[in-house]
């Protein structure tokens, strides 16, 4: 898909913590957005807000509204949290005056904002997949029109790259009996990020992630352009929600601690 | 091109065999270094390539191919590359009426098409023009990859056709080589995939089988490599295989033996 923030989960400061779009309407960029105003003679692309090119490869960015990459997400089971990310990409794009389009078969789409000349559309879609598309890839796992859902993934991937917008989709993978499409909806996703929430687990008790809400797996970042990708040494990340504000930590187990099993937990 | 990689293959851009099919295949990591690295290597010997390039745009592989000495758009000026931008091209032809049969028609078909029109423009692109004399040494088709064909609603035997029409055509006709990239969905039970990789690997002189590491993300060893070089006669000696460990950079990749990364040692 045409454009994402590239910040490696690693990288996330509590500097960088999600804001929500509060009464000051800050964007999540703002900490980082020096290069925005400091060429004079930078290219035109430059002026939308909301956006920064990246010091790798000068292609726009914009923010996904929290530091982590989201572009597809795997629901959680009992779809608690993927909502709440999904709100914050579309809050960023309220903040920077970007044009929205939302989809969703479970609540009414919000209309469209007013259109901008050179702006940045951003598109979710909520629940992709889910039978409340009338799709039957939840029900079945041998479907046959298994390949209308990617087919169009791909013509949307196509038109993505084509324009000024990003995309972010939920999807319930949980519920999809035919595994063989998960692997190809990844597959036809820049990025994959998979929520894991310990609500109804045997997580949920576990004295070790009795500060989290549950856990972020990176499956998968973009390597647009570029040979290499930013990929983030720390693998183990969780989040946890405190009241409006969702954090992503990286998880640390401390060995040497009591038989309780405390761990120690890092802000990264 | 990474020259390593061309000293483990023993290939130069100058001497290499023609009328081969070589697979490419990824398991649980990007392979799509290995599609670069063919790209470039069959623009720098001097072969007229076409290449079929559904997953990514054309900037993206540019920008790349710069970084490894070749223009992609210096080549299409002058004639060397023809490229096929299935993402732009799938758009277009979903929005747009087009009048003359399009490569990737298979779109707006409801049920399994076949790869029939693809094919056409393939054989259109790569055949000498009437007159016979070419500045190119030989045809390379080059595709990246035939695993997202299946998800726009093609069986694994209508793609297995069509590269045994491409391999009829580009490697017997016209004694050029096809390189295809296909993913390898080991454990998602993806029964059209598996078909798909396994009739390939039957049909190919060279696999290249980029993995993961067994132990997980490594920050210095970013996958190992699989070459496998398939006997074609019966009476010749069993395949050879070579395993190396490689890490990826901005400009090139580097191969080692395992174990043997700069890292560790």
């Amino acid at each position: 898909m045409a454009a994402a923030a590239t910040c490696s989960a690693g990288v996330l400061s509590s500097g960088c913590v999600a804001s929500t779009a509060g009464p000051s309407g800050t964007t999540s960029f703002q900490r980082r957005s020096k290069t925005s105003g400091a060429d004079a003679g930078g290219p035109r692309l430059l002026s939308i807000a909301g956006t920064r090119p990246s010091v790798r490869n000068g292609q726009l960015l914009v923010s996904t509204g929290l530091p982590a990459l989201d572009q597809l997400l795997e629901e959680d089971k009992y779809n608690i949290y993927s909502p709440l990310l999904f709100k914050y990409f579309l809050a960023e794009g309220i903040v920077n005056g970007h044009t929205l389009l939302v989809a969703s078969a479970k609540e009414k789409p919000a209309n469209i904002l007013q259109k901008k000349q050179k702006n940045i559309l951003r598109i979710g879609i909520q629940s992709f997949g889910s039978p409340l598309w009338g799709d039957d890839i939840c029900c079945t796992e041998n479907c046959n029109n298994s390949h209308r859902l990617t087919k169009f993934l791909y013509v949307l991937r196509g038109l993505l790259r084509a324009s000024l917008s990003a995309c972010i989709i939920t999807m319930p993978t949980h519920l999809i009996q035919n595994k063989a499409i998960i692997t190809r909806v990844r597959n036809l996703s820049d990025t994959v990020v998979g929520l894991e929430s310990f609500i109804g687990s045997e997580k949920e008790t576990n004295p070790l992630y009795k500060d989290y809400h549950g856990l972020i797996h990176i499956w998968k970042i973009p390597r647009l352009n570029n040979l290499t990708c930013d990929e983030s040494d720390v693998k183990d990340l969780a989040f946890k929600l405190k009241r409006k504000l969702f954090t992503i930590e990286q998880l640390i187990v401390n060995q040497a601690s009591s038989s309780s099993g405390r761990s120690s937990l890092q802000e990264c | 091109m990474f020259p390593e990689l061309n000293n483990l293959l023993s290939i130069t851009p100058e001497r290499t065999e023609q009328g081969k099919l070589t697979l490419l295949c990824d398991a649980k990591t990007d392979g799509s270094f290995l599609v670069h690295h063919f790209l470039s290597f069959y623009l720098k010997a001097n072969c007229k390539v076409c290449f079929v390039a559904l997953v990514q745009s054309f900037s993206h592989y540019n920008i790349v191919a710069q970084k490894l000495g070749v223009s992609l758009t210096a080549a299409r000026e002058r004639g060397q590359l023809v490229f096929l931008e299935g993402l732009k091209s799938a758009a277009d032809f979903f929005f747009h009426t087009q009048e003359e049969p399009h490569p990737l028609r298979f779109l707006r078909e409801a049920s399994a098409g076949n790869l029939q029109p693809l094919y056409q423009f393939v054989q259109d692109s790569l055949k000498p023009v009437d007159g016979g004399e070419t500045p190119w040494k030989y045809p390379v088709l080059l595709v990246d990859n035939l695993s997202v064909l299946l998800s726009l609603g093609l069986g694994a035997v209508a793609v297995l056709d069509f590269v045994q029409y491409c391999r009829a055509t580009v490697c017997c006709e016209l004694k050029g080589n096809v390189v295809a990239l296909v993913h390898d969905h080991k454990d998602a039970e993806d029964k059209e995939n598996d078909i798909l990789l396994n009739g390939l690997s039957h049909q190919s002189h060279l696999v290249l089988r980029a993995e993961g590491l067994a132990t997980g993300f490594c920050k210095d060893v970013h996958g190992q490599l699989r070459i496998l070089w398939r006997r074609s006669q019966p009476t010749a000696r069993r395949d050879r295989s070579l395993t190396y460990q490689y890490k990826i950079q901005d400009k090139n990749v580097s191969f080692f033996a395992k174990g043997m990364s700069p890292a560790v040692l």
